[in-house]
């Protein structure tokens, strides 16, 4: 068991593309860590350099203290779990399972022991004599798990190791794996796409863009106080409604003048964050997450100045809830994959709010939409970054 | 420009169109429903019969008799030239000769060739040109490359034993294809340089279609270069053995053109390089001498059907037993 | 059922052969001939009688030697073999006769004007088949005056001198013979000559009678001088192609070549400025030095031509003086009497070396047909001494089909 420590890690590959650029990360003896971006931004990459299957370029990778960076993969004490699994073809599960062992030169019984053990945590034990070609995804999976868990090792690495697995699949193996994390207690740095798997399964999420990172944060903080707009509407689905707003009037009577609306927001918003009084009278960009926006008919009490007029295009309902996407007249801040302040699009945008239950609205319906303000999300119209 | 012609036309006229045919169609439609995917097949099966079966057949039934080759005359011998061919030792001769070719083959081509082809799939600078170079000689005629061979290793105007000498390595130069002991020797070495571009490639698409990260797994499970080898990657490599041991079986048990090339109508020294393929055309069509009454084509046919059957038989058991140890998946 | 596949037979070699009739108001005839590095010199011979016979145009096709017999034998069989075609006197002309191929020409054509040995191999039994229009060949020794002259040594004439001669030669650095013996036909011509230094023309008849046989005590020294030479072959002999063979001797590696007047044209071709002697091989020790001849294929009259006048007034135009003497001055001996070579010394030398002991090639009699083959299928077995002598002439005895027996 180990902490993991990364120092100004960066990879450039010939012709200049710079896949990692100067990562530096502390993650804890036992924590659990999601390392979650697009495509492309150098989560994957970043993971192999600390698994020894990439060479770095710069910086330094730090195990249990350790620079591991001139280490061989087989010498750094890590185990890892690959998206397409791995598995060997030719071997039985209890040899795939096995052959970090039998290279050790354990001795048999042990290895039995130890397989048999790993096996049952993982409910293999009836597949041991089967080739991987004979296991449904979700077997293939746990076979993968078995291999690096039989390791005992002080680092856990998982490249998303549930992409492959259908949607019902990955929910369960969401939480087998995460509970064996807490299980086993070793340090797992875990690589997705995917943000529900960075939210339901990290101890800490860190969110990368274009090789650099974003924020580091437990989940809640990361979706409730995202450092900048990418965070803001990478993490939560759907994504974070964006509008170029302005603010009018005072700290005590501020209005939030978005398009032909005007949104009542109360003291409390600035006495959390210092710097929003100054952007008085400043463009700025406003976030609103679906949850935060309600049928004003299932809120009577809403105050009226915290209120939205639209008109519905499109309900989407999922029985729990509706999707319910109406236009506002404001500039949409739109953040490309690409980023952020140069492609923050300005256009006309829909905005889909989350509706409880029992709404009724339809589409072609004139309504009133409940803004929860104290909840908005502010961010600098220059940069991008939380206010 | 869509809106130029009449829109009424298509939709008009095509309806009509089917009304009207479909009745007269319907019985060969049904024919055609069932059956009609096999005419897709029937050029390719024309050319097949009329090349392989055809032929086959027929020369199956010359086999029956005791036609020469010259002239028309013949009679009916029932199976008297395969019960000859089964009690004719050179043919049993020539045959060691192809099991020796092919079991120094299979050697080389799995070492040597697979040697290459790891070193190819590491990507080293100028593969590619590597690469056609070692493939070259597949594609350059069997009759060229023996013939040029024949003059390298000529003892009298070759030029390898000079260089040889001049290397101060004289005490290696030899009579490459006359001296018994280094015939047969030499003959596999010029097989081997013709053929190991087969190999390499086959070797490198087995290698190419390895994952990454299965070497990947087996570097984290702590094996090394050499155990990530021979423990993961080459055992994904089953099919491309079991191709190229099948293809390594048929080449070196149908060779001719190179070994007639190399040694003559007699595999010198004295059939010590004779291999069924130069026996079957000796018998069929005389070793160049001036008298020609010791050939015989019908039997030659004989010679070449026995052949034929035990090649299936053992190309079939080596795919057996091959297919067996591949990965299932 | 026998009729269907001689259909299918003839249906199948016809797709497999050329075909190339061409309408034209000329008489056309085909010609195939097995000797593609006389092509020039033999359609000079042609083209004289072209041009004395304009309505006749002689097409001729060159066949290498090696292919020569499949492709016309396969073209015999589809009825699709040319005009006039060479084929082997003796056994193999008497297969084409009885299988109704070839034009009877025993009362078309005269032959007074052929020497005796001649007239004697076309004969078959009273009939004539084939005219020998390209003359006969006869095999000898030949040797590099050059070599002889700077290192005073002369042609050997038994096989005590030819060995030792091989020594003095090996001594000086230089190959003895040249031996191409890949195929085997150049140690099945030593081998004849080897054997009529002992039995003479006589002892050849009677081994054809089976009185005489190649295992007899006196015969089978000459089963041991053909071992014996060996030594005095090139490198590598038994890998040697017979074109190498006859190229090295041409341009002068070699001191001694087994080889026919036929070969002399070739050393011609590969080097204009070659110098050679020509004398009968040594004879095993007490014997007579002895040369063989045989027939160039004489040819024959496609039983199946539409022109059989025009093709016997051809073969009988070249058995007259001009073309014969045209044979002997370009190509090799001529068969038609009373013609000497005007000035090509070797052919001289060669006509001279077949005063002594000459007889003909085992091939063209029915009796020793078989010989030459397994000569030269077994003569790589002997040098390398997988067989010894004694098993050798054992061998070629079984292949004897002694006339009395017959």
């Amino acid at each position: 068991m180990a902490n993991v420590t990364l120092k100004n890690l960066t990879k450039t590959y010939p012709g200049q593309v710079t896949a990692v650029d100067n990562l530096s990360l502390e993650i804890a003896d036992g924590e659990f860590l999601v390392l979650v971006g697009p495509s492309g931004c150098g989560k994957s990459t970043a993971l192999k350099m600390i698994a020894g299957l990439e060479p770095i370029t710069a910086g330094e990778v730090l195990i249990a203290d350790e620079v591991v960076n001139e280490y061989a993969s087989r010498d750094r004490d890590i185990a890892m779990v690959f998206q397409s699994y791995a598995l060997y073809p030719h071997m039985s599960v209890f040899d795939n399972i096995a052959f970090s062992l039998q290279i050790a030169k354990v001795p048999k019984a042990e290895i039995t022991r130890r397989v048999g053990e790993v096996a049952r945590i993982l409910q293999l034990e009836d597949y041991l004599r089967r080739k991987p070609g004979n296991l449904s995804g979700g077997q293939r999976q746990r076979v993968a798990m078995g291999r690096a868990i039989i390791r005992q090792p002080s680092v856990f690495l998982m490249d998303e190791p549930l992409s492959n697995l259908d949607a019902k699949l990955r929910v369960q193996m969401r939480s087998e794996i995460a509970q064996i994390q807490r299980r086993v207690k070793v340090t797992t740095i875990y690589v997705t796409h995917d943000q529900v798997e960075a939210m339901t399964m990290g101890d800490r999420v860190a969110l990368m863009k274009d090789g650099v990172l974003q924020q580091v944060d437990t989940p809640d903080n990361i979706y409730n106080r995202p450092a900048n707009t990418f965070v803001a509407s990478f993490i939560g689905s759907p994504s974070m409604n964006l509008y170029r707003a302005r603010l009018e009037g005072e700290v005590a009577s501020c209005t939030l003048v978005l398009g032909g609306n005007r949104l009542a927001i109360p003291a409390s918003v600035f006495a959390d964050r210092a710097e929003l009084a100054a952007k008085i009278g400043a463009d700025i960009i406003v976030g609103l997450r679906p949850e935060d926006l309600e049928d004003a008919a299932l809120l009577p009490t809403h105050p009226a100045d915290q209120r939205l007029a639209a008109h519905v295009i499109l309900n989407e309902s999922l029985g729990s809830d509706h999707m319910v996407h109406f236009p506002i007249d404001a500039p949409l801040a739109k953040v490309s994959d690409q980023d952020s302040l140069d492609e923050i699009v300005v256009a006309e945008g829909v905005c889909i709010g989350r509706f409880g239950a029992r709404s009724l609205v339809k589409a072609g319906q004139s309504i009133e939409v409940a803004v929860a303000c104290d909840r908005l999300h502010f961010f600098d119209a220059a940069t991008g970054l939380a206010i | 420009m869509t809106q130029n012609s009449p829109p009424r036309t298509t939709s008009v006229l095509a309806p009509q169109l089917g009304r009207k045919e479909r009745p007269e169609r319907r019985a060969t439609s049904e024919i055609m429903r069932k059956y009609g995917h096999l005419l897709f097949v029937l050029p390719g099966l024309v050319f097949f019969v009329a090349v392989m079966v055809g032929p086959t057949l027929f020369a199956l039934v010359i086999s029956l008799t005791n036609w020469t080759g010259r002239g028309i005359s013949f009679e009916f011998i029932g199976l008297q030239n395969f019960q000859d061919a089964l009690s004719y030792w050179p043919l049993y001769r020539a045959a060691i000769n192809n099991v020796i070719l092919f079991v120094a083959m299979l050697i080389f081509q799995h070492t040597v060739g697979l040697f290459i082809a790891v070193q190819l799939n590491e990507k080293p600078r100028f593969m590619e040109f590597y690469r056609a170079v070692l493939f070259m000689p597949v594609i350059i005629s069997l009759v060229s490359t023996g013939f040029i061979w024949t003059l390298m290793l000529s003892s009298n105007i070759g030029f390898i034993n000079p260089v040889l000498r001049d290397l101060g390595l004289g005490f290696l130069a030899k009579n490459w294809l006359s001296d018994p002991a280094t015939a047969l020797p030499t003959v596999i070495a010029v097989t081997a340089w013709n053929s190991v571009g087969w190999a390499i490639v086959i070797y490198l698409s087995g290698l190419q279609n390895v994952p990454e990260e299965l070497k990947q797994a087996a570097h984290i499970d702590g094996a090394n270069g050499w155990q990530t080898f021979w423990r993961v990657v080459f055992p994904q490599l089953s099919p491309s053995f079991t191709a190229l041991t099948v293809l390594t079986f048929i080449g070196t048990f149908k060779t001719f053109d190179l070994v007639y090339v190399l040694t003559g109508p007699l595999g010198s020294p004295n059939y010590r390089t004779d291999v069924v393929g130069t026996l079957i055309y000796r018998t069929a069509f005389g070793g160049s001498g001036n008298y020609t009454d010791d050939i015989s084509m019908s039997f030659a046919i004989a010679l070449a059907l026995v052949v034929f059957a035990f090649m299936t038989l053992i190309a079939w058991a080596l795919i057996k037993i091959l297919r067996r140890r591949e990965i299932q998946s | 059922m026998k009729t269907v596949i001689k259909g299918l037979l003839v249906g199948v070699l016809l797709a497999t052969t050329a075909i190339s009739a061409i309408a034209q108001d000329k008489v056309v005839l085909t010609m195939w001939h097995n000797h593609p590095e006389w092509k020039d010199r033999v359609e000079a011979i042609l083209n004289k009688y072209e041009e004395m016979n304009p309505n006749i145009d002689i097409q001729l096709e060159e066949i290498s030697g090696t292919n020569y017999n499949t492709r016309l034998n396969t073209a015999l069989t589809a009825g699709e073999a040319p005009d006039l075609f060479g084929l082997n006197p003796g056994p193999v002309t008497a297969d084409a006769a009885a299988a109704g191929y070839t034009v009877d020409l025993t009362d078309r054509l005269d032959i007074s004007g052929l020497t005796d040995s001649a007239k004697a191999a076309i004969t078959l039994d009273g009939k004539i088949y084939s005219a020998p229009i390209l003359g006969s060949y006869t095999v000898g020794l030949y040797y590099q005056r050059k070599i002889f002259e700077e290192n005073g040594l002369t042609p050997p004439t038994n096989q005590t001198e030819f060995m030792a001669l091989c020594d003095t030669l090996r001594e000086k650095g230089i190959t003895p013979m040249i031996a191409p013996a890949q195929d085997g036909i150049i140690p099945s011509f030593l081998y004849a000559m080897m054997v009529a230094s002992v039995v003479k023309a006589e002892g050849f008849d009677e081994i054809r009678a089976g009185t005489r046989k190649f295992t007899d005590p006196d015969v089978l020294k000459a089963a041991y001088f053909l071992k014996d030479s060996y030594s005095c072959f090139q490198e590598g002999a038994l890998a040697t192609p017979y074109v190498e063979g006859k190229a090295l001797f041409a341009l002068g590696r070699g001191a001694m070549l087994e080889g026919g007047s036929a070969d002399y044209a070739g050393f011609l071709e590969t080097n204009p400025d070659v110098d050679v002697g020509v004398v009968p091989f040594p004879a095993v020790d007490g014997g007579t030095p002895a040369t063989v001849t045989g027939m160039e294929a004489p040819y024959n009259v496609n039983a199946k031509s539409e022109h059989i006048d025009e093709a016997v007034a051809f073969l009988q135009w070249m058995m007259t003086a001009e073309p014969a003497q045209m044979v002997v001055d370009t190509i090799t001996l001529t068969t038609t009497k009373g013609i000497v070579p005007s000035d090509n010394e070797v052919m001289k030398e060669m006509i001279e070396a077949g005063r002594s002991n000459d007889v003909r090639v085992f091939y063209e009699m029915p009796e020793t047909g078989a010989v030459f083959g397994v000569v030269q299928q077994n003569a790589a077995a002997l040098f390398l001494g997988d067989i010894t002598p004694e098993e050798f002439a054992q061998i070629v005895q079984d292949a004897v089909k002694p006339s009395s027996s017959m």
